[in-house]
């Protein structure tokens, strides 16, 4: 007997999706997650427009990863034009990078995954004892956007210029906050390896970019498990896909599903941890008799929980050793092809840009990450869901883990759903 | 006691820039100790099957099912407050409806049973809007003050001059001076001019001052020698829309 479930408009996630999974014979025989969103045709937006005014719109592409945008557009249009940023201007981007993992991270693990782990439809409904877990997040999320305020202006949709130079800045208050929120940290960090996530273990391929030297987030080569390629490469490494059923697009890598996002970069970039962070990670790996690579995509939350104590540690290491203001390089107009990628929270984002000699945009790409998680998520949907029938387990309770398995991939589907196909004539 | 208002905060096709910024602390913090949120579907899975005071909506229409969800919610609330850019003027999204679709690009979707593109519009095109909290991304101390006013019961005024006014305030060097276009004078204020006094020219994301001169503002920008093109390329940033729809836009910003 076949049978339908069908999940409308899923909450707790950033943007609109539908799921729908087709079983028949007690197997899933169909599992299709679709973004529910129109599309907004941000490739084409840019279209014609001045290199100037790029970052101002693709900015808007998502509010939660608005950094991430901002600076992977710099970075490619810099990468077209042959401009070397100094390290002053790498300095602010990864601050703003940081702010945003921060909030990112605890608006995800505290506002949309926590309540399924307490059966409330709410942190609000949290219950009195774990009122203060309110608090614990917005105080997170609040550090994260004075970070990304201080060096962008404000705290979404930061300005970013290509040219850009700062004057000294008085770090000592934001130093103190850093240090300040810590506790506050260490306590998500328990919580949320001590949650019963629901035991699944599968082998898949994690791709993030990866540095020698630090945990990477606007610069490095991409790695996975097939070993390492150039960002300007990515093309004959992940292909996009259309499926009919879906206004996002889907990347597969070498035809085949991967998984990126906080997990992703833990299992690929742990040897380039922060100390303290990395012993953190490695005590809570002990008690739960883990080991490299992790397999469970719900461990995708604790690894979020260590990277805001890593984003933190490494906040302080480079205020520590902030550079000072240098002359940024005159621009000239030319034509140029560029391509950049940054971890942006939800894992490695690409953006391509082609320009004319007058500095206006002819073609543009961009990949989400979101959009690189799909079939995977789909994929992970699909066994969970077969081992839960196994078991008979009823509808209410596939459908519960069904939502927490999509929460934990912090999927956005704001970012994923406005990237179509354009064909240019 | 008096009852507390029951407010809904939703988002159609949008980046939930707007929603994240109900969610920070200094918002959220006052919107759970002044009002019953009765629903958020961004942080609440929950699904409250009442009437509302206020619903707060965020984001543009782009597509058939937005118009449905807006008029489902027009119908179950005594107030709409159009939350941010995209809301209140159609933001960003709305670069679509300039584009010269016929010679210069085709856009090709895929298969699409159920979905139906839409221009993308604002959403006081498909209903009666009773507030507006423009920006790109709303500002914090403007949600703060509405949520504020409206549980008080006072009456909601809109700010009312051009960016340039507290521009000036603020002794920023005006960015016009140095030839850039700036749409400071044609824009609506309340953002304490936050983009020009980071050095960043206005855009114009509050949507048109409603006195302003357009035919003088782009007869200024035409001696300062700039083209036609590029005086859209920033007008249809996040408003083109209003600004094309306005007296004196029809010279400069038709189709």
């Amino acid at each position: 007997m076949a049978r339908e479930i069908t999940l409308n408009h899923i909450c707790k996630i950033e943007g609109h999706a539908n799921l729908n999974l087709k079983i028949e014979k007690n197997k899933v025989k169909k599992c299709e997650l679709q973004a529910f969103e129109g599309a907004r045709f941000f490739e084409a937006l840019v279209i014609e427009k001045n290199i100037e005014d790029i970052q101002e719109i693709v900015s808007r592409i998502c509010g939660i990863c608005s950094s991430a945008h901002s600076v992977c557009s710099i970075q490619g249009l810099e990468d077209a034009l042959g401009i070397k940023p100094t390290a002053q201007q790498k300095f602010i981007r990864e601050m703003l990078m940081f702010g945003e993992r921060i909030r990112s991270h605890a608006t995800h693990l505290y506002f949309l995954a926590l309540p399924d782990y307490f059966n409330v439809p709410s942190i609000l409904e949290i219950g009195k004892e774990h009122k203060s877990k309110i608090d614990d997040a917005l105080k997170i999320i609040t550090l994260g956007n004075q970070l990304v305020e201080k060096f962008g202006g404000r705290e979404m949709h930061p300005f970013l210029k290509i040219k850009e130079e700062m004057e000294e800045v008085d770090y000592e208050k934001i130093l103190q906050q850093l240090k300040n929120t810590k506790p506050i940290i260490m306590r998500t960090i328990k919580l949320f390896s001590e949650i019963n996530y629901p035991e699944i273990s599968r082998e898949t391929d994690y791709l993030s970019l990866h540095q020698e030297e630090d945990y990477a987030y606007i610069q490095g080569k991409i790695l996975s498990n097939t070993g390492k390629f150039e960002t300007e490469d990515y093309k004959k490494h992940l292909v996009e896909n259309i499926k009919e059923y879906a206004t996002s697009k889907f990347v597969l890598k070498e035809n085949k599903p991967y998984m990126l996002g906080a997990m992703a970069r833990i299992n690929n970039n742990h040897n380039q941890l922060e100390p303290e962070t990395k012993k953190i990670l490695n005590e809570i790996m002990k008690k739960k008799d883990l080991e490299f690579p992790l397999k469970n995509p719900f461990y995708n939350n604790i690894c979020q929980a260590i990277e805001i104590l890593e984003v933190v540690n490494r906040t302080i290491k480079n205020i520590e050793n902030a550079p000072k203001k240098e002359e940024t390089q005159k621009i000239k107009y030319h034509s140029g092809h560029g391509v950049s990628a940054v971890e942006a929270p939800r894992g490695t984002l690409f953006h391509e840009y082609k320009i004319d000699k007058n500095g206006k945009i002819i073609y543009c790409n961009i990949i989400t990450p979101t959009c690189q998680n799909l079939n995977m998520m789909e994929q992970d949907i699909t066994a969970l869901v077969n081992e839960l029938l196994k078991k008979n387990t009823s509808k209410e309770e596939i459908v519960k883990h069904m939502e927490k398995l999509i929460r934990a991939y912090d999927p956005c589907f704001s970012c994923s759903t406005h990237f179509l196909k354009v064909n240019w004539e | 006691m008096k009852e507390k208002l029951k407010v809904g905060v939703y988002g159609i096709t949008g980046c939930a820039g707007c929603l994240l910024t109900v969610l920070y602390e200094e918002c959220f913090k006052e919107l759970i100790e002044l009002v019953d949120l009765k629903a958020f579907p961004l942080v609440r899975s929950d699904t409250y099957k009442g009437n509302f005071d206020y619903i707060f909506i965020e984001g543009t229409v782009c597509f058939d099912e937005d118009i449905i969800v807006l008029n489902k919610l027009r119908k179950r609330t005594k107030y709409i407050v159009a939350l941010g850019a995209c809301s209140c003027t159609g933001g960003v999204p709305t670069i679509k409806n300039f584009l010269d679709q016929e010679k210069t690009l085709k856009l090709v979707y895929p298969a699409h049973n159920e979905l139906k593109e839409e221009d993308p519009t604002p959403i006081n095109k498909h209903i009666k809007v009773d507030y507006y909290l423009p920006q790109c991304p709303p500002s914090k101390k403007e949600i703060v003050s509405f949520i504020r006013c409206i549980a008080k019961g006072e009456v909601w005024k809109d700010y009312n001059d051009p960016v340039c006014v507290e521009c000036r305030s603020k002794g920023n060097p005006c960015l016009l001076d140095q030839n850039k276009i700036c749409l400071g004078p044609i824009t609506l204020g309340g953002c304490g001019a936050l983009c020009p006094s980071n050095d960043v020219i206005c855009y114009g994301c509050r949507g048109p001052f409603k006195d302003a001169n357009l035919d003088a503002y782009t007869n200024m920008l035409k001696k300062m020698g700039y083209n036609k093109k590029e005086m859209h390329d920033k007008m249809r940033t996040f408003s083109g829309l209003q600004f094309r729809d306005q007296e004196g836009g029809k010279t400069w910003l038709e189709k």
